[in-house]
């Protein structure tokens, strides 16, 4: 099965928020004092520490964040080789995201524009678009070749593109598409969320 | 498609639930549902800051009035018709295809017997050309050619479906070497032994439309073609082309099909048809290696016009 645009426009989204993540790193680096200065940890504020503690409390911070970076790139990767449990986190990560955003925007009034959180927002906001749309789920819920069997299967073979193998009207579908003539396909095999 | 499924089953091993106890609904499936509903709110609420921004920023406001049609266009509308439609369209055959959107597209306005080969020949010898399959550089090269006029004879078209899927292909005529006019026409297989309402045979369905002008959809607010209201024009130029091309077709007319309508497509144009639906024989069409006729075939048969079922 052919993987879907919205697979991977997701996955380059996550990968793009992971860059600017890093940026954001680097920014802070290059200023650590104008940085420590914004943030507040537990009432304390590390820029008015003296010098060596507020190192080590930027270092743990910024070094919790790169690893975040980290596992979210590695989580970007298996959403682009069509892993549907990467994509389930990937969106749960995005709409909890989303959800502590419209809170802070909706309750403290913490503006939300270009020149602050707009940007990392709207990434958001689209992965989760990309992520959930049918062809997306599709491709994530595509049937797996069995270890037992060749890895790939013939790529627009009968069961290609049918998500469930029980399913009479998916069946009836996938073998009209063998009979017809080939054009690679778009988006998949629409599925019915209903039904399962 | 399903529906219809399940309404085959029925008729034949009496009533059956169309709910499989085999299959609850998942875990899996509710999330999707939950992350398919919520990224269209949020997609709402995207638009709605970035119409807000537009106001701090004096002149850039112009992009940022772009990007809020960009987003309003090809995110949020588009998310929010396909949970409706969801809801109220109905999935099983109605004589109409459905956009990706899940709007209703295109009428079926035309019906073949045939193998996909016999299609295919027949088309080229009536002077089609095969559609591209839509891609960013067929894309692109479309957009590119709309714009600077230049001909562009196997332009793609947009998806529309039908039994759940997006056409097998689709053939198209440029008019005046403008990739803005064109004639086209859309092809689905039919699922195996399956019969029109009525219990006429046909191997493939069709959607023809004539793309008159570039312009923007009514629902969605994107770019796309505007079809002409009256499409029984082009349904009958598909037929005086393939009669006038050199291979054997025998037409039936099946009259009323559907009562007369007038509606809209997916972009929001009107339509209106007569109802009649043409199936058109082209199983006598000879390939390459078939053996000679016995008999010299008839080339101009006149159609044959019935009636649906009384």
């Amino acid at each position: 099965m052919k993987k879907p645009q919205a697979t991977v426009y997701g996955g380059a989204l996550m990968c793009l928020r992971t860059i600017s993540g890093f940026t954001f790193i680097v920014v802070a680096m290059l200023n650590p004092r104008q940085f420590a200065q914004t943030i507040v940890l537990d009432g304390v504020e590390p820029g008015s520490l003296d010098g060596a503690s507020a190192n080590l409390v930027l270092v743990i911070v910024l070094g919790a964040y790169a690893l975040a970076l980290v596992l979210y790139l590695l989580l970007a990767l298996f959403v682009l080789l069509g892993h549907n449990w990467a994509r389930i986190v990937a969106m749960a990560f995005a709409t909890v995201s989303i959800i502590v955003s419209f809170v802070r925007y909706w309750n403290s009034g913490v503006e939300i524009t270009l020149r602050t959180t707009l940007l990392s927002l709207a990434l958001d906001i689209l992965i989760l678009l990309a992520l959930s749309s049918t062809a997306a789920r599709v491709y994530a819920r595509r049937p797996r070749a069995r270890p037992d069997r060749p890895a790939d299967g013939p790529a627009d073979g009968p069961g290609d593109g049918r998500a469930d193998n029980t399913d009479p009207a998916q069946i009836v579908a996938a073998e009209s598409r063998a009979g017809a003539l080939k054009r690679p396909e778009r988006g998949g095999l629409r599925k019915r969320g209903r039904t399962r | 498609m399903a529906d219809t499924a399940s309404q085959v089953r029925s008729h034949v091993a009496g009533p059956v639930k169309v709910h499989s106890p085999r299959q609850p609904r998942s875990v899996n499936a509710i999330l999707d549902t939950f992350f398919f509903v919520f990224a269209g709110v949020a997609s709402v609420w995207l638009a709605i800051l970035i119409f807000w921004e537009s106001f701090d920023w004096g002149w850039w406001a112009i992009v940022f009035a772009l990007a809020f049609w960009l987003v309003l266009a090809y995110l949020v509308l588009p998310r929010l018709h396909r949970i409706l439609t969801h809801m109220y369209v109905p999935d099983y055959f109605i004589g109409r295809t459905r956009t990706s959107d899940g709007l209703l597209g295109d009428p079926v306005n035309l019906a073949f017997l045939g193998s996909g080969e016999q299609l295919h020949t027949a088309m080229t010898a009536a002077g089609w050309a095969l559609a591209d399959d839509i891609s960013f550089t067929s894309g692109w090269r479309m957009v590119t050619s709309v714009i600077s006029r230049r001909s562009y004879d196997e332009a793609p078209v947009s998806p529309l479906m039908l039994f759940g899927r997006v056409q097998d292909f689709a053939y198209q005529q440029e008019v005046e070497d403008n990739p803005s006019r064109r004639h086209h026409v859309r092809f689905w297989r039919c699922p195996e032994d399956w019969m029109l309402p009525g219990g006429h045979r046909a191997d493939w369905l069709a959607a023809a439309t004539f793309d008159r002008a570039v312009g923007f959809s009514l629902f969605t607010l994107q770019v796309t073609h505007k079809i002409d209201e009256d499409i029984d024009i082009e349904r009958d130029h598909i037929i005086a082309t393939l009669r006038a091309s050199r291979v054997p077709t025998r037409v039936v007319v099946i009259r009323d099909f559907s009562t007369g309508y007038h509606s809209r497509n997916g972009g929001g144009d009107t339509i209106r048809t007569d109802g009649d639906l043409p199936v058109v024989d082209l199983r006598r069409v000879r390939m390459p290696g078939d053996p000679e006729p016995l008999t010299p075939v008839p080339m101009d048969e006149p159609p044959v016009v019935v009636r649906g079922v009384l």
